[in-house]
């Protein structure tokens, strides 16, 4: 019998699996998918913030060669559904909308809302000639006052964005009980408006999709490059009126989706009517411009803050009022953004009274949605500068302050904060002095010294956080039970196939979720295939979103695994005269009485019915889902060193150190990509990225001409290093990790770029710290004006 | 509308007639007329870099070219990188062993952009290499690994 142990493939870093296809040019993403007989759509696009639509001619558009048929919300809205919210928002104290949420409509009917918002769409025989029929189509609008900031659109006789509705569509209040005497009876106050910018993801694949619906089978196939096939196979059946089994929905290799391609989008559900009025393949491939005016935007809040401390830096309380920017409807799952933004904001600190307003508002932009962090970045952005101004306040060393007000380790696990979440586990003070000594901290400081003595400028940023993974129940939606599903079945050769519900779209599943099933099954992962994004493969799948690829499904592909194991170990046991509990599986070997019988043979036995024990079903194919009780919490400390131009405003950020804790790390060299990735998604908000609108509610920056997404020389060096404290919520012991990284970012960066400027007096400044407005905020500051 | 005008295209050694209309850009030439959707679209102004492919050598942006400009030209695409036996080029082994790709959307257009690179300059600084990267944008990797397999391709090559 064997006695040694297979080399545990969790915590390897083999090769990715899905790389070999990726780098010949063979993948196969959305817009690369043909069927004979396609057709093309141009959507027709809002140019109006806000206006009336008097009328639409199609006419001349319908005239031209080519066209097939123009479709408009007269056309549309008689006869399909709009699209429901994903997830409603509970616990609002106060609400002003007791009706619910607004129906996200497929396609302007009567006004239109943003600027982008679809009023038509145009098919024809090609690309070219929908294009060129759209600029025939002859839209006659009466542009309306425009409800441009949340601010603007809260104050009275503001223009409704949905007429005859508020435009604030969410105040939610949550507070401890003594926060005002605790605010009362502090030494020290801080207060500060921040500013979290609107930013947009900027997956590199835009948007694209082909829908075919079969007339003769009464059968809808959508290819589409979304997040979740499911989901949108689901919110489809709802908007289209047919039965979800008349559809199939894929998702094939997706470029990026950050968030942004969670949920469905108007544009695949009006590529399935235009499918359903032809009988043909209609397709569609989003401009970068369309994904500009169209694809969700995130971030957009304003926040007024406060924190209650003593003389010692130690923090008592926080006041929080945010204004949120939803744009012109509640899209996917953001009517909960604000409020789990709002709740974080006490971090990793172990602050016992809050106070959190939220305030959700409809404006004539683009709709929020998801994006990378889920409202977890602005909530941390804001404690996090925060402490650093009550350290510089307090002349204390911005180590020293985070370090006084941590929780500790012996308070977990199910640490619950003021706002409710519960915290799984952790040691963030060995995650803060972890990242001081790998960035050598001392170090750096008296460097800085020495610089400012020569008239340069350097700037050390720290940033202690914690974000949440594994989607499932909160405190905000205990109801929201988000479960995983996942199958995996074994061929009589010996060959395993992963299916699961949670499909990636860069993230590496095709190897980590391989690594789950081999640790259990001792298969080498050459012989492991994954299999996800299709529903007519996959029979369940909640789709990937909040860091749960490897805390949900890859819960569930180990339940899965597990449930083969046991009833392969079952058959052994019957092979082997013995009872299960007697057999040993060791390296791919199950043995027993002191004989033996391997994987591949018991998967090609289990079909022999006269080697089965009675009652065992042939086969091998067990599915199992998992339902996640908690969150899990990730954490970390960064330290960012920028070098600052005072001359130009010039920021030079020169390394980002890295300390995550993802609990148990299956692959550390995707998990390190990861980090690198979700760090500079942070540093484009920190330094560069901002979505800007005129005051007509014009989208100004509408291009990667105008959009400031960062270029290799624009990011530093990343030094990225993990400790491990396995979850407990979990068997696996992961946290999620996609999105720490995206929070940790921004303060670490910001904190940095105003510590290289405390000579010159600068408190704050509002991101993106362009060039610009480090200059001015310079210059403010030797004049005496405090931003 | 323009009439259609006869180009002829080499396309990783294979020629292409064809029939094509004066407007329509190279890049989708090579993906709708060609077929060879290896080379993506991601962005229409030229900034992000997934369209590029070699035309006589040197990395150009397909998206911001007519088709008709390549006419008689030889262009290579990321489907004419690896050798005829199916082995990986070291360019495509280095971003498999540097996790040098994430989504892979972008991944075409660093290869050829890197092949352009490594034969103008044979052994690049990490500076020059993410200098040469300004006009190719990837969201997933944050470069880094990106700028270490161009690195560990222009050793392996220089072997």
């Amino acid at each position: 019998m064997t006695t040694s142990s297979p080399p545990r493939q969790i915590g390897q870093s083999p090769r990715r699996k899905e790389d070999d296809r990726l780098l010949r040019g063979q993948g196969a993403f959305s817009d690369d998918i043909n069927i004979p007989g396609t057709v093309w759509a141009h959507f027709v696009r809002s140019p109006h913030a806000h206006a009336r639509i008097v009328n639409i001619d199609s006419s001349a558009a319908m005239a031209h060669p080519g066209v097939l048929c123009v479709l408009t919300g007269a056309d549309v809205h008689p006869r399909y559904n709009p699209i429901p919210p994903v997830l409603a928002v509970r616990d609002a104290e106060n609400r002003d909308n007791e009706g619910g949420a607004p129906m996200f409509t497929l396609i302007a009917r009567d006004k239109a809302k943003y600027a982008g918002e679809i009023v038509a769409i145009v098919v024809a025989e090609t690309r070219e000639a929908a294009r060129d029929a759209a600029d025939l189509l002859r839209v006659d609008y009466e542009p309306l006052p425009v409800a441009n900031t949340p601010e603007q659109a809260m104050e009275p006789g503001a223009p409704e964005v949905h007429d005859g509705r508020s435009n604030e569509q969410v105040r939610w209040l949550k507070s401890t009980e003594n926060v005002s005497r605790t605010f009362e009876d502090s030494e020290i106050i801080l207060r500060h408006d921040f500013n979290n910018q609107r930013i947009h993801a900027v997956p590199m694949e835009p948007r694209a999709g082909i829908a075919h619906w079969d007339p003769a089978t009464q059968f809808l196939t959508i290819w589409a490059s979304i997040q979740g096939a499911h989901e949108l196979r689901t919110q489809m059946a709802e908007v289209l009126g047919i039965s979800p089994d008349q559809i199939r929905s894929v998702a094939p290799d997706v470029g990026g989706g950050f968030g942004a391609k969670h949920g469905g989008e108007v544009e695949y559900f009006l590529l399935a009517i235009a499918s359903m009025e032809l009988g043909l393949p209609v397709k569609w491939a989003a401009s970068r411009t369309e994904e500009f005016l169209s694809l969700s935007h995130a971030r957009g809040k304003t926040s007024e803050f406060e924190i209650a401390a003593d003389r010692d830096g130690r923090v008592k309380a926080l006041r929080l009022r945010h204004t949120t920017d939803l744009g012109a409807f509640p899209k996917g799952a953001t009517p909960i953004v604000a409020q789990t933004s709002a709740i974080i904001a006490t971090g990793v600190y172990g602050i016992r009274e809050a106070a959190f307003e939220v305030h959700s508002v409809y404006t004539n932009h683009t709709p929020e949605g998801a994006y990378r962090g889920y409202g977890r970045p602005e909530g941390i952005y804001l404690i996090e500068r925060a402490m650093d101004m009550l350290a510089r306040d307090l002349d204390i060393d911005p180590a020293e302050i985070r370090r006084r007000n941590m929780i500790q380790p012996e308070e977990f696990p199910y640490y619950r904060t003021p706002g409710g979440d519960i915290y799984d586990s952790g040691n963030y003070p060995e995650a803060l002095e972890r990242a001081l000594e790998v960035s050598d901290y001392e170090g750096l400081r008296s460097r800085q010294q020495e610089m400012r003595q020569d008239g340069k400028y350097l700037g050390i940023g720290l940033a202690s956080w914690v974000k949440t993974g594994g989607f499932g129940p909160s405190s905000l939606d205990p109801s929201s039970s988000m479960p995983e599903w996942a199958r995996v079945k074994v061929s009589p050769a010996g060959a395993v196939t992963i299916y699961t519900g949670s499909s990636p779209h860069g993230q590496g599943n095709y190897t980590t979720y391989a690594q789950v099933a081999a640790d259990t099954l001792h298969v080498p992962l050459d012989d492991i295939s994954v299999t996800h994004g299709d529903t007519a493969t996959v029979t369940y799948g909640m789709g990937t979103f909040a860091s749960r690829n490897m805390v949900v499904g890859g819960m569930a592909v180990l339940q899965a695994s597990q449930k083969i194991l046991d009833k392969m170990t079952r058959f052994a046991a019957h092979t082997l005269s013995a009872e299960p509990d007697a057999v040993a599986f060791t390296d791919g070997v199950f043995a027993a009485n002191g004989s033996s019988i391997t994987f591949r043979e018991v998967a090609a036995r289990i079909n022999q019915v006269l080697e089965r024990p009675v009652g065992m079903e042939m086969g091998l194919d067990e599915s199992s889902f998992y339902q996640p009780t908690h969150l899990t919490f990730n954490y970390g400390t960064y330290v960012a060193v920028v070098e600052v131009d005072p001359e130009t405003g010039d920021v030079d950020l020169q390394q980002l150190f890295c300390v995550d804790d993802q609990g148990v790390v299956v692959h550390p060299v995707i998990v390190e990509g990861q980090v690198h990735g979700g760090a500079a998604q942070g540093i484009g908000q920190a330094l560069y990225e901002d979505i800007v609108y005129d005051e007509n509610g014009q989208l100004l920056s509408g291009s990667l001409m105008d959009y400031a997404l960062p270029t290799a020389e624009m990011m530093p060096e990343f030094i990225s290093e993990f400790i491990e404290t396995p979850s407990p919520t979990n068997p696996l012991g992961v946290k999620g990790m996609g999105e720490g990284p995206t929070t940790g970012a921004p303060p670490a960066v910001v904190n940095a770029v105003v510590d290289a400027l405390a000579p010159f007096n600068v408190r704050d400044i509002a991101m993106p710290l362009t060039p610009e407005r480090v200059w001015r905020a310079i210059q403010d500051a030797q004049n005496g004006d405090q931003s | 509308m323009a009439e259609n005008v006869p180009i002829t295209l080499t396309i990783n050694g294979a020629e292409h007639s064809i029939d094509v209309e004066p407007r329509l850009l190279l890049v989708h030439a090579i993906r709708d007329v060609i077929g060879l959707t290896g080379t993506h679209v991601g962005c229409d102004t030229s900034q992000c870099g997934s369209c590029t492919v070699l035309l006589n050598g040197e990395a150009v942006k397909s998206c911001s070219m007519l088709a008709a400009q390549a006419d008689g030209q030889e262009i290579e695409t990321v489907e004419g990188l690896a050798a005829e036996d199916g082995d990986l080029h070291p360019i495509q082994q280095a971003f498999a062993e540097k996790h040098g790709l994430q989504c892979g959307f972008c991944t075409p257009g660093m290869l050829m952009l890197s092949k352009a690179l490594l034969n103008e300059n044979p052994n690049p600084t990490r500076d020059e290499i993410r200098h040469a990267l300004a006009g190719n944008m990837c969201r997933c990797t944050g470069y880094q690994n990106i700028v270490l397999a161009i690195e560990f391709a222009a050793e392996q090559l220089s072997r």
